[in-house]
Parts: structure tokens; C-alpha cells; sequence
């Protein structure tokens, strides 16, 4: 493959096929989108086999200059015409053209081509069905070819799926090649119609917002919108990079019920940890197992079907990592409030940005309303900016994480870490442990001296 | 006479690419301005008349279809297109022709349907 063929493939290869497990299809599909992590070798692109010994196409770098259209169009239909066996040329016109305005619906019959769904990078897929009806001829048995719009990651096809359109296929730009082929599924018939039922989604989808992954290794997973597209919207994620056994295991598919835990992507560990590098790109992202990361952050492309907009439920181990990402989206994005972390209207609060104290007055998605004290009257504070405020000699109960439900009284607050003497027991005291907790954790409920058991002792340890 | 030819767009994601209102061929203006529509061009007559090309296409539209073989394809035939040209064809076209050009229509006694899938068989 000459440079030019590949740098001009390489930009096919950062994209990621998105999973696709809509309600409206049936059959396997890709529920786990996993499967892509090795579909590409970006070290070996001999091992692209056949594919890599002939010249993909790409619609970018076709020209597109009035002028010359029509020259383009003339050598298409030339070279259709020298090739043999195509028919580019239509069909000539109806001598009773009426007829054409009067076509009714017909059903598939099981006569027909069968109905195929091939794996396709996303935003590419109208590339490649442009790119099929440049490219077929009778001996491809091709139909027809078309892609949904609205779910992304697939292109259907009318068709056998031979051997001369399995090897057509690999030439096509946008089409999804392993070492192992072609991905493609065949569509059940009674499922067949369903696939030319267009569906109205919600696809305003507004950059900064948090959504809910639905599918896929990080379903569940809330992630932010850096980018709104036509086709769906590019997410910064928490990444969950298989560990190094699994990730280096055979290239065989094995679905792993495990589902790694989130950590930030580290650029100058990861070789050590994996034994391959990450690659650093000029837009100062890294490009890592088919994966792009920027500043420890995964991101990702998905379909407006494969994201939701309710239940977007952040946990507080998530916005942690969010924070410490340091991503500069991030820094200056606002969140929703960390799902483990309780405030009620009438808590008193501290503002971190202003080091001031206030009341909260209600309680927003993204903000509370905080009467600050003194002069500055209600103003709305970030959830990022807001801490309890909680003073020694408060007697906390922490409402969740691995201690809730212990209770005790505060010995000492270092910022956002408060130190906790806990009562055990309403007899005595002489068995306390002591331990931190972050500060958003607890509950204030009252100072020592409102302890229910007026017998205890309160002894400071250390 | 010659044979009809659907113009191939240059550029798959153009976002001039519009959709014919009566039978949802997709090409750039430029092909309708030039051609018309290989389909309907005597009933929308859009050739050299860009306020045909306005009135009687449109951008919105979603899904692409190639036609490779319309008469066999059973995909055109669900879509209605099994006896128009071999081109790029939208899934589902909003919109609705102008009156005018559905009158056309039913003087020849034809019903227009749209090709929003609001009118399905």
C-alpha cells in the first residue's frame, strides 16, 4: 500500500463503529462494543490483507468542483461501459411514465435477495452506500444498498453476499474490516420491512449536557457531550480499559461478564502496564487500541439510539474522576449532583469558590439555590462549589458509601476530609474507632452536646 | 432519445444534497438545474428553474438508498421506486409537493402520496 493510499486510510481508522442493539432489530448484533477494540492493527497494515494490496476509495478525495462533475461523471460511466457487464445506464423512459406515480408498496417476497447488515464506521455510512452504487456490477448480485440515518454503525444490503461482494465490500470506504472479514449479519424476513420504518428521535442533544449510555461496555455510564453531530454525539467517558491478561488474550471473541472498573487514562504508564504504547496525536489526544483519549478521558462516538437523556444518575466515585481529569471541558462544565451525596433544602453550606457560608434554598439539577449570608442575597452555586459545612463537635451519621449508617461525633475537618470519632456503642466509649469521611457524606445532626445518651463520655483520641 | 441518467453525487455527506418531493431521487441542485428529475421532470419541470428546484425538493430528508437494480429490488419496490432510475433514493422525504404540481396529478388521475410514511400500504 503506497503512503498516500495509507495515511488516507489511517483517517478512516480513528473512528469506532458504534453498537447498535435497537429495539427495531433482531439478530446477534453488537451489544458490546468491545468487539472493535482489535479490529484494526494500526502496526501491521500488511495484515489488512487483500484490502491492503488495493486502493480503497474515499469520497474526500474525490473532487468536487462544478466544473469538473461532469468530467468525473463521464469517466464513471466510461469506465463502466470499457469494464464489462456494467449497467450504470438506466433505464429509457417509460412510454407510459404514469405508471411510475402510481407504484404501490409491495412486501418482499422469499423470491428476493435476502437483507444484510455489514458493519460500518460511524459517519461513513453514506459514503459507502454512495460508493456501492459507483462500484456494482451484475456479477456482485447487489441490490440495493442503503443506510438508516438515524442508527449508525450499519449499512444494509439487498444482496447474496457472495464472494465477488464480500471482496467489493473490503474496498468500499467505511466498511468495518477485521483480520477475520467483513462483519455482517443476515436480517430476519419478517424483520425485513422494519428496516425502511424511519422512527423520529430526539437528536438535540445539546453540547455540555450529561447523558446515560445505553449499550454497550459503558452502558449505564454517564458521559459528557462535547459534540452534537447530525449522526449522534461525541462523549468524554470515565475509561474502562480491560486489564492487561484480558486485553492481550487471543483474538478470539470471548464476551467477558466483567465489566472493568473506571480510571483515568494515563499516557505515561500505560505501556508499562500493557506492553504497547499509546500514540500521541497533534490535537494532544492519544490514540490507544483503536481508542482516543484526551487528558485521562475516553472519547467516544455514539448514536442519538444509543444515549439517553433521563436517569442521567452520576455516581461520586465518576464525578471524582471527571474532576481529577483536569480536562479543561470538564474544569469549566457543570454536573449533575454526585448520586451518593445528600443535601436537603435548609442545610448549611459552604461555597468553595467565595468561602462563604449560606442555606440552601432549593435544590437544582446542576445548581442549588444558596441564601449566602450578608448582602449577597440567593445566588445559584455549582455542585462542584459546594461542600457542607460541618465543625468540630458536630455529631454526623454518614448516609452512604461503605460506612453509612455510623455515626459519631467530628474531632477534626481538614477541608474536604472530616475526622470522625465513632460511637459504637451507647454504654461507652472506650472501644471508638476512628476514621475519615468526606464531608458530603454526612448529615449534621446536631452538636455533642444533643447526643440521645446523656451517660456517654466523649473522649478525643490522638 | 437518449437514456435517463440519475446524476451520482460527487460528495455523499454535501449538505446541498436535496431530495425530489414526488419520487425522494436524491442529487445536488446543480443535477436538477441541469437535468431535472429523471423521474418526474415532466411533471415538476425543474430544469434551468431554480424556484421548481426549491419548491419541489428538499433537504429534509433521512435514510439513503442506492437503487442498483430497481426492477428487481424488492427495497424499491417497498419503496415505490421499482420503475424509476437507478440512483440514490431517500428512506423518507418531509414535505409535500406544491399544489399546483398535485393538481397536475390529478388531472392525469393519479394521487399524490407523500413520502413521509404517513401513507403506507
Amino acid at each position: 500500500m503506497s503512503e498516500e493510499t495509507h495515511r488516507a486510510l489511517r483517517s478512516f481508522l480513528d473512528l469506532e463503529a458504534g453498537v447498535d442493539d435497537d429495539d427495531d432489530e433482531v439478530g446477534g448484533g453488537r451489544s458490546d462494543d468491545e468487539e472493535f477494540d482489535d479490529f484494526i492493527d494500526n502496526d501491521n497494515p500488511a495484515e489488512l490483507g487483500e484490502a491492503s494490496t488495493q486502493q480503497r476509495l474515499s469520497w474526500t478525495q474525490l473532487p468536487y468542483r462544478e466544473d469538473g462533475f461532469t468530467q468525473l461523471l463521464t469517466e464513471i460511466l466510461e469506465r463502466s461501459v470499457n469494464s464489462g457487464g456494467r449497467n450504470l445506464a438506466l433505464r429509457e423512459p417509460t412510454e407510459h411514465p404514469d405508471d411510475a406515480f402510481i407504484q404501490v408498496s409491495m412486501p418482499p417476497t422469499s423470491h428476493d435477495f435476502p437483507l444484510w447488515r455489514v458493519a460500518c464506521r460511524l459517519g461513513i455510512e453514506e459514503e459507502a452506500v454512495f460508493s456501492l452504487l459507483q462500484l456494482a456490477a451484475p456479477r456482485h448480485e447487489l441490490r440495493s444498498a442503503f443506510t438508516r440515518g438515524s442508527i449508525c454503525g450499519w449499512v444494509y444490503l439487498e444482496t447474496t453476499m457472495n464472494e465477488h461482494i464480500n471482496r467489493l465490500l473490503k474496498l468500499t470506504p467505511g466498511i468495518v474490516s477485521r483480520r477475520t472479514g467483513i462483519i455482517w449479519e443476515q436480517i430476519d424476513f419478517e424483520d425485513w420491512t422494519k428496516m425502511l420504518t424511519m422512527h423520529d428521535i430526539e437528536a438535540n442533544v445539546d453540547v455540555g449536557r450529561w447523558v446515560r449510555v445505553r449499550k454497550g461496555t459503558y452502558k449505564g455510564d454517564v458521559g459528557y457531550v462535547l459534540a452534537s453531530e447530525l449522526w449522534g454525539v461525541r462523549l468524554l467517558l470515565a475509561p474502562r480499559l480491560s486489564p492487561p491478561n484480558l486485553a492481550s488474550s487471543s483474538l478470539k471473541r470471548k464476551r467477558s461478564t466483567v465489566v472493568p472498573e473506571p480510571a483515568l487514562f494515563d499516557f505515561n504508564t500505560i505501556e508499562h502496564i500493557y506492553g504497547t504504547p499509546a500514540v500521541k496525536q497533534n490535537d494532544r489526544t492519544h490514540r490507544f487500541r483503536g481508542n482516543i483519549f484526551s487528558d485521562g478521558l475516553l472519547l467516544k462516538k455514539y448514536d442519538f439510539h444509543s444515549i439517553s437523556l433521563t436517569s442521567v444518575f452520576m455516581p461520586t466515585s465518576t464525578f471524582f474522576l471527571f474532576q481529577q481529569s483536569h480536562h479543561p471541558t470538564i474544569l469549566a462544565a457543570r454536573f449533575p449532583c454526585p448520586l451518593e451525596w445528600s443535601f436537603d433544602e435548609g442545610d448549611q453550606v459552604l461555597n468553595s469558590s467565595s468561602s462563604k457560608l449560606g442555606v440552601i434554598i432549593s435544590i437544582g439539577a446542576e445548581t442549588a439555590e444558596v441564601d449566602l449570608a450578608g448582602d449577597e442575597g440567593i445566588i445559584n452555586v455549582p455542585w462542584t462549589e459546594l461542600c457542607k459545612h460541618i465543625v468540630v463537635g458536630d455529631f454526623v451519621e454518614v448516609l452512604s458509601g461503605p460506612l453509612r449508617e455510623s455515626t459519631g461525633w467530628v474531632e477534626r475537618v481538614d477541608d474536604e476530609i472530616v475526622h470522625v470519632v465513632q460511637h459504637l456503642s451507647s454504654e461507652t466509649l472506650e472501644e471508638n474507632q476512628h476514621y475519615r469521611i468526606k464531608v458530603d457524606y454526612m448529615l449534621a445532626s446536631a452538636t455533642w452536646t444533643n447526643f440521645t445518651s446523656r451517660n456517654s463520655k466523649f473522649i478525643l483520641i490522638g | 432519445m437518449e437514456p435517463a441518467i440519475a446524476a451520482i453525487p460527487a460528495q455523499a455527506r454535501s449538505k446541498q444534497l436535496r431530495a425530489c418531493l414526488l419520487c425522494s431521487i436524491i442529487q445536488l441542485p446543480v443535477d436538477f438545474r441541469k437535468n431535472g428529475c429523471p423521474n418526474c421532470e415532466d411533471v415538476v419541470q425543474m430544469k434551468h428553474n431554480p424556484d421548481r428546484i426549491s419548491s419541489c425538493t428538499t433537504t429534509y430528508f433521512d435514510g439513503v438508498i442506492s437503487v442498483i437494480d430497481p426492477d428487481k429490488s424488492w427495497v424499491a419496490r417497498w419503496q415505490r421506486t421499482s420503475k424509476y432510475v437507478r440512483g440514490m433514493y431517500a428512506v423518507r422525504v418531509k414535505g409535500r409537493i406544491p399544489e399546483d404540481v398535485e393538481a397536475e396529478l390529478e388531472n392525469r388521475g393519479l394521487k399524490y402520496r407523500p413520502r413521509d410514511q404517513t401513507d403506507q400500504d
